[in-house]
């Protein structure tokens, strides 16, 4: 539930707020950030300050989650977190980097997470395939995205005296 | 703790350094020809332990170490020309990308070992080759020259990369393209072929480093490398993206790994204090590159991927 909640507000804050608004700025174009005027440092520092919070709420979430209220780790490399780490940026990925999407695309590794176990209880297949699966996940995603970010420049008409950076960060939804 | 100054353990503790910084120096110097050429590629870490379970696999079946160092070379080719077309064919975004491959890494080569092999069964390591003559000088000898082939020639990599980089064509190019590919293009030179010659070299290197460690330690588990990949490319922030800093890098990393060992090993350092030991290389690798951090340049053009403009 307050993983939801931190979707919203991160959708609201990023979509509706002038921080937000230098915050996407600052990553679609840094040169054309810092020439509007835009502290790009700062805004850097925020960027990853709020990731490693909500990292950290991630954390938490996952210690009272548990049963026994304790950490619980069982020996792998993995341990404690279960991977959930490189798992969250296949997931951010996936959801296209827009909070509310990753909403669903979480679920959906949350699932696949979940049907690994299953599988590797059921059948012998080993849940490190699901690991596996997931970096090729991303491999395609992130190589697909130029493919689209073109097809989405495409789309947009430039104006007469409309730069480049403009135009992408109008057509970012 | 005055145990540790004892003659036998220091000479210990410098050769395990030694032997502890050579995947991670191997792994390092590749990538170290990847990024001066302007490819950021933070896969290693799965192309090493895609690597560790080829060369740990080839070694327990067919019994020679060498032929295991040989299939490294092959996993981390066919990964690297993998790695180079998503980065540079395809232009993918190269941080994430690289994390890609290292999950697939990570998960391939536990699957693998856990379908192929089942329980871990140690192989046998790398025989040491004790240089004549130098070897028999006094504590020096002992601690440098009584170490396997690898040891050696992962070493003699260090001026040979230092050479190609900064005094052949081949090594012009690369930093031409890694600093402007617009100006090398219009010059004639194939920035994509550049790229992909040094992201190839980055891959095999980074196999041989995981076959390597898997070798030396006689033995492969999941996840064998424990994100050394990742320190590795630190590594070459640290080294100032130059091969003599880098091999310092993976000095002082492994010189820390293995006197944190001897220390636990002397019961110098107590259980309880071992998990927080085990941070000690990571976080002087930390401190190292935000002190290095300020005073050295990045190659101009890292982890943009290059597209003509027409």
């Amino acid at each position: 539930m307050i993983a939801v909640v931190a979707a919203v507000l991160a959708y609201l804050f990023l979509w509706r707020t002038p921080t937000g608004f230098r915050l996407r700025a600052v990553g679609l174009s840094k040169d054309a950030a810092r020439y509007a005027g835009i502290p790009v440092k700062r805004m850097t520092t925020l960027a990853l300050t709020l990731s490693g919070a909500l990292s950290g709420l991630a954390g938490a979430i996952l210690v009272f989650g548990s049963e026994s209220h304790r950490m619980v780790t069982d020996g792998s490399a993995a341990g404690l977190t279960g991977n959930a780490g490189f798992n969250g940026i296949v997931a951010a990925l996936f959801g296209g980097l827009h909070p509310l999407w990753t909403i669903p695309a979480s679920f959906l590794f949350g699932g696949l997470l979940v049907g690994g176990n299953a599988l590797q209880r059921a059948v012998q297949v080993p849940s490190a395939l699901i690991l596996a699966l997931n970096g090729l996940v991303v491999v395609f995603v992130v190589s697909s995205d130029r493919f689209r970010r073109r097809a989405r420049m495409r789309t947009v008409a430039p104006l007469d005296d409309e730069t480049p950076a403009l135009a992408a960060a109008e057509a970012d939804p | 703790m005055s145990q540790f100054f004892s003659q036998a353990i220091l000479i210990a503790a410098v050769a395990g350094g030694i032997r502890l910084a050579v995947p991670l120096l191997l792994a390092a110097l590749g990538e170290t020809y990847g990024q001066r050429s302007g490819v950021l590629n933070l896969g290693v870490d799965g192309v090493m332990l895609l690597g560790a379970f080829g060369g740990y696999f080839t070694v327990l079946e067919l019994g020679n170490v060498w032929l295991g160092l040989v299939v490294g070379v092959g996993i981390g080719a066919i990964l690297g020309l993998a790695t180079a077309f998503i980065s540079v064919t395809l232009g993918a975004e190269q941080g994430i990308s690289g994390i890609g491959v290292y999950l697939f890494g990570l998960g391939m080569s536990d699957l693998l070992f856990q379908k192929l092999v089942g329980t871990p069964l140690p192989i046998e390591s790398f025989p040491k080759v004790p240089l004549p003559g130098l070897s028999s000088i006094p504590v020096v000898g002992e601690m440098l020259f009584q170490h396997s082939l690898v040891v050696y020639a992962a070493f003699l990599l260090v001026p040979i990369s230092t050479f190609v980089i900064n005094r052949t064509t081949f090594g012009m190019n690369i930093r031409a393209v890694g600093e402007n590919p617009e100006a090398a293009d219009s010059v004639g030179i194939s920035v994509a072929r550049v790229r992909y010659a040094t992201v190839l070299i980055g891959g095999i290197l980074a196999g041989v480093a995981g076959a390597a460690l898997a070798i030396d330690l006689g033995i492969f588990q999941q996840n064998l490398t424990n994100a050394q990949g990742f320190i590795a490319v630190a590594l070459v922030y640290f080294g100032a993206w130059r091969p003599l800093g880098v091999m310092g890098g993976a000095l002082l990393y492994g010189m820390v790994n293995s006197i944190v060992l001897q220390l636990k090993t002397l019961g110098i350092i107590p259980r309880s204090w071992s998990d927080i030991a085990a941070m000690a290389p990571a976080v002087i690798t930390i401190l190292a590159l935000v002190l290095v951090a300020r005073r050295f340049r990045q190659p101009a053009a890292l982890a943009k991927p290059f597209v003509r403009e027409t």
